[in-house]
């Protein structure tokens, strides 16, 4: 068998093909038998692979272990794949190593939450092993898959089975066993996304968490739908691009729109004021996030400012009067104004507002600047205070990519950087910024920041006269030193560690583990409090959320006051959505 | 050849005593209180300073200023009547317009006779160590150019350490940037400061004042002999006391001095600070 497999990789690998000089080969655009994928084909296959997963994001999302409103796998890997699309959207380069290039580059830099940066890392390694080849056979597919295999595994710092890592590597295993096999590239992901398919069913017995929880693995499942979209695409199944997106056929309609208008390439920026009695400021962002270029959502429950690029004006408008009362509205055409002599930089200079990245203080930043990931807008102020030079927001619900964390990192004028995600879900995507960021000169660090208060706990052990490394070494003491109790509601019934929980309910989490249930809010605080062992604290700090209002945060104050009265206790506006309350005890 | 003559400023914060008894000579510095103008060490204890900054109404950011370059003139001029060599060794210039205004009194008597400023890059009892050191060596009939020398190696080994609760009075005069002093405004946090060649640089911060107690312990306790410390303290006698038992503690048989923060220095670190002074054992 052994000596068969190398016989046919010798023997594929001599073989002249003409196709591969003159680019498509007739085979590739047909169903049936493919021996070869070129660039057309492969982008055809990546779009979807995006818009597979676009329609199953929310059966991904529904996997969270944890029943909390935080950052979705489906949502996280749906961005991180249409970043990738857009790097691909316009090209008609025939060749697959420059689109599988462009993939990976778009993948990393809008890579969200541990799930899109693993995606991320196995399109790099895919790009890696296509890399000088126009066209691909079965065995360049599979070995592809088994080098973003191992890129992923190589960017986990403690690789854990029963996740993604083991969907990709048996993934790679099956596509190795079929081509070696049959050169049929239909074969081939045929058995790619059985064997997927059936890693994902095996997740739970592999990790416990999961089997407890009574899901599947969310970014197994995630890649499982890449995958079957993939295959859907090849074999000839239309799998159409999710709607909001621009298609590259609909600009081309328009460039040869009679009435000689100027090509849809910038599409409009719209901008309003939305009034209402509860509004929910997160939920809008991320939709127009999710609906649109350069979203910047701000506000409280009665009043939002909108603003967003999309190609559609109608839908961010349509939204806002289902949500409430809009007024102030603002609808330019970029395009329109791209004709009238503006340059495309004009255009985006003009209209562009970058995502709510705090600009800094320059004088006083000292040697090494400081990015930090704020749930809230209550919480970046107090990271600003403690000399935080650049906030991201987001966090909880919505995880920066890594391109926004990017950004921040590259507007500190230091040239070296303590990145604190203050989020499990964003330590990966702040360790991918900074490895880009290490590529483009800076020296980027990641303390690995579970939670808004580690990353204050870390804050105040930041020297500025000390270096970089004993910085990092001091402050990733620090994380330690504190304990973080957060107080949302379930999203979902769920069955963890014990607990039974049902969507509705107001739970506690310590450490980031479910540790309680309640009520109300203020009993989950209280029991939190007793969990922690506050009484033997020294200083207590609660940081309400945008849900709850400053004297509901009082009385609660006094409450603890008067059970904790041999702590310091401080109440901070944190402003976070979702987590009525972040305790932590130090 | 006539001994050398001591001179520093009433930041040194020596007793009367020792300034007596080692023949120094102390130029006093002017504390500009809401109550008036006092001599640091003549009209003036630290007793008094943090008193009249209580009665104070609102507000106050008390200044000082250092002895003025005619103080210097005259005391340069009669000093120079019984020797040739002066050292001048005052409050580091990144806190004082000592040094400066003693370097434009010098000016006066150049090519007359030597008179050396040195810039001592510390304050309080660091200095008045410093001094005192100069002054013993002067009195055993070192020369100038020893006398100076022995200085300048016992710098490098004299350290502060303060822990500060209000920043105001850092900011003021640019000792902080204002994105430094602005901690605090959101939490209650108080920096932990060093005084490292002269200039007041802050080191990591704390939410309690235990926490605090704790960090000063730690930055003695890296010290593996001291030869002298005291702690210093204002509006922290709680934990003054608590830093005094983890150090005697750690450190069996050695006398601690306990002192409250002297008025040249508490216009910088505010009225509630403490901190530690530690010279350590020179090998």
């Amino acid at each position: 068998m052994t000596s068969n497999i190398s016989l046919r990789l010798e023997s594929d690998s001599a073989r002249p093909d003409p196709a591969r000089q003159r680019g498509p080969s007739p085979a590739s655009v047909t169903s049936g038998d493919h021996q070869l994928i070129d660039g057309p084909t492969l982008k055809a296959m990546i779009a979807a692979g995006y818009a597979w997963l676009e329609r199953h994001k929310e059966i991904v999302n529904a996997l969270n272990v944890f029943p909390v409103p935080d950052g979705d796998t489906g949502t996280n890997m749906f961005l991180t794949m249409r970043a990738a699309w857009r790097e691909i959207d316009q090209s008609e380069d025939g060749d697959v190593s420059h689109i599988a290039q462009a993939v990976a580059q778009g993948a990393l830099m809008g890579a969200r939450g541990n799930s899109g940066v693993i995606l991320s890392q196995i399109l790099r390694g895919m790009a890696h092993a296509f890399r000088h080849k126009p066209v691909i056979n079965a065995h360049d597919l599979a070995l592809g898959l088994r080098q973003g295999s191992e890129t992923a595994y190589k960017g986990v710092v403690k690789p854990v089975e029963g996740t993604i890592l083991t969907v990709i590597r048996q993934a790679a295993d099956a596509a190795q066993k079929a081509a070696a096999v049959e050169d049929d590239l239909n074969f081939v992901l045929a058995h790619i996304v059985q064997a997927a398919g059936e890693a994902v069913e095996q997740t739970p017995s592999l990790l416990p968490v999961l089997a407890k929880a009574g899901v599947v693995d969310s970014g197994g499942k995630g890649l499982f739908y890449i995958l079957e979209g993939m295959q859907r695409s090849l074999r000839g199944d239309t799998v159409a691009p999710p709607v909001e997106l621009p298609t590259s056929a609909a600009q081309q309609t328009a460039a040869v729109d009679p009435y000689n208008l100027p090509p849809i390439r910038y599409g409009f920026d719209v901008q309003f004021l939305l009034w209402g009695t509860d509004l929910q400021v997160d939920a809008i962002r991320s939709w127009m996030i999710e609906h649109g270029d350069f979203a910047l959502v701000e506000g409280g429950p009665t009043l939002v400012k909108v603003h967003v690029h999309v190609f559609d004006p109608s839908a961010p408008l349509a939204y806002g009067v289902q949500q409430g009362f809009i007024t102030d509205v603002v609808v330019e055409n970029m395009d329109a104004m791209a004709a009238a002599g503006m340059t495309p930089d004009d255009v985006k200079d003009a209209l562009s507002t970058a995502r709510p990245i705090v600009p800094l203080t320059t004088e006083h930043l000292g040697p090494i600047g400081v990015v930090a990931v704020a749930p809230g807008p209550g919480l970046a102020d107090v990271f600003e205070s403690l000399g935080v030079g650049g906030v991201v927001s987001g966090g909880q619900t919505m995880n920066p990519s890594i391109q926004e964390l990017l950004e921040a990192i590259d507007a500190l004028p230091t040239e070296e950087v303590i990145l604190l995600p203050n989020n499990s879900n964003v330590i990966m995507a702040a360790q991918g910024a900074a490895q880009e960021a290490t590529r483009r000169g800076k020296r980027v660090e990641v303390i690995p920041s579970r939670t808004a208060p580690q990353g204050i706990s870390a804050l105040l052990a930041f020297n500025m006269q000390a270096s970089l490394d004993d910085n990092v070494a001091t402050m990733a003491r620090a994380l330690a030193a504190i304990d973080t109790g957060e107080v949302t509601v379930a999203v979902r019934d769920a069955q963890i560690d014990g607990m039974e929980v049902r969507a509705g309910d107001v739970i506690g989490l310590l450490n980031d583990t479910l540790t309680t249930n309640g009520a109300s809010p203020q009993e989950v605080v209280f029991n939190l409090l007793a969990q922690m062992d506050a009484g033997q604290a020294e200083i207590i700090t609660v940081y309400y959320g945008d849900q709850i209002d400053a004297a509901m945060a009082a009385a609660l104050g006094g409450e603890i006051a008067a059970i904790y009265p041999g702590q310091e206790l401080e109440v901070i506006a944190g402003g976070q959505p979702h987590y009525h309350f972040i305790l932590s005890t130090e | 050849m006539a001994r050398v003559a001591i001179v520093t400023d009433s930041n040194a914060y020596l007793s009367p005593r020792l300034t007596q008894r080692l023949n120094i000579l102390v130029l006093p510095h002017s504390i500009h209180l809401p109550q008036g103008t006092f001599k640091e060490g003549v009209d003036l204890t630290p007793a008094d300073y943090f008193r009249l900054l209580k009665e104070a109404k609102g507000d106050v950011l008390p200044r000082a200023t250092g002895p003025s370059v005619e103080t210097f003139i005259d005391l340069y001029g009669r000093l120079l009547k019984q020797t040739d060599q002066v050292l001048s060794l005052h409050m580091s210039s990144h806190l004082s317009d000592t040094v400066a205004n003693a370097r434009q009194a010098r000016r006066m008597y150049l090519g007359r006779c030597t008179i050396e400023v040195v810039d001592s890059l510390s304050t309080s009892v660091g200095l008045g160590t410093l001094v005192q050191t100069a002054a013993v060596a002067a009195a055993a009939g070192h020369n100038l150019e020893d006398c100076i020398r022995l200085v300048r190696g016992l710098m490098p080994h004299i350290y502060l350490f303060f822990l500060v609760k209000h920043l105001p009075y850092l900011e003021r005069e640019g000792r902080i940037s204002p994105a430094q002093a602005f901690l605090g405004n959101m939490l209650n946090v108080m920096p932990l400061l060093q005084i490292e060649d002269g200039e007041i640089i802050p080191l990591e911060k704390v939410r309690t004042s235990q926490q605090g107690v704790e960090k000063l312990f730690d930055y003695v306790s890296e010290f593996g002999h001291l030869q002298k410390a005291a702690v210093l303290q204002n509006g922290f006698a709680k934990e003054q006391q608590a830093l005094l038992e983890r150090l005697e503690l750690a450190y069996p048989g050695h006398p601690f001095t306990l002192l409250s923060c002297n008025p040249s220095l508490a216009v910088h670190l505010g009225p509630e600070a403490m901190g530690v002074v530690v010279l350590e054992v020179v090998s």
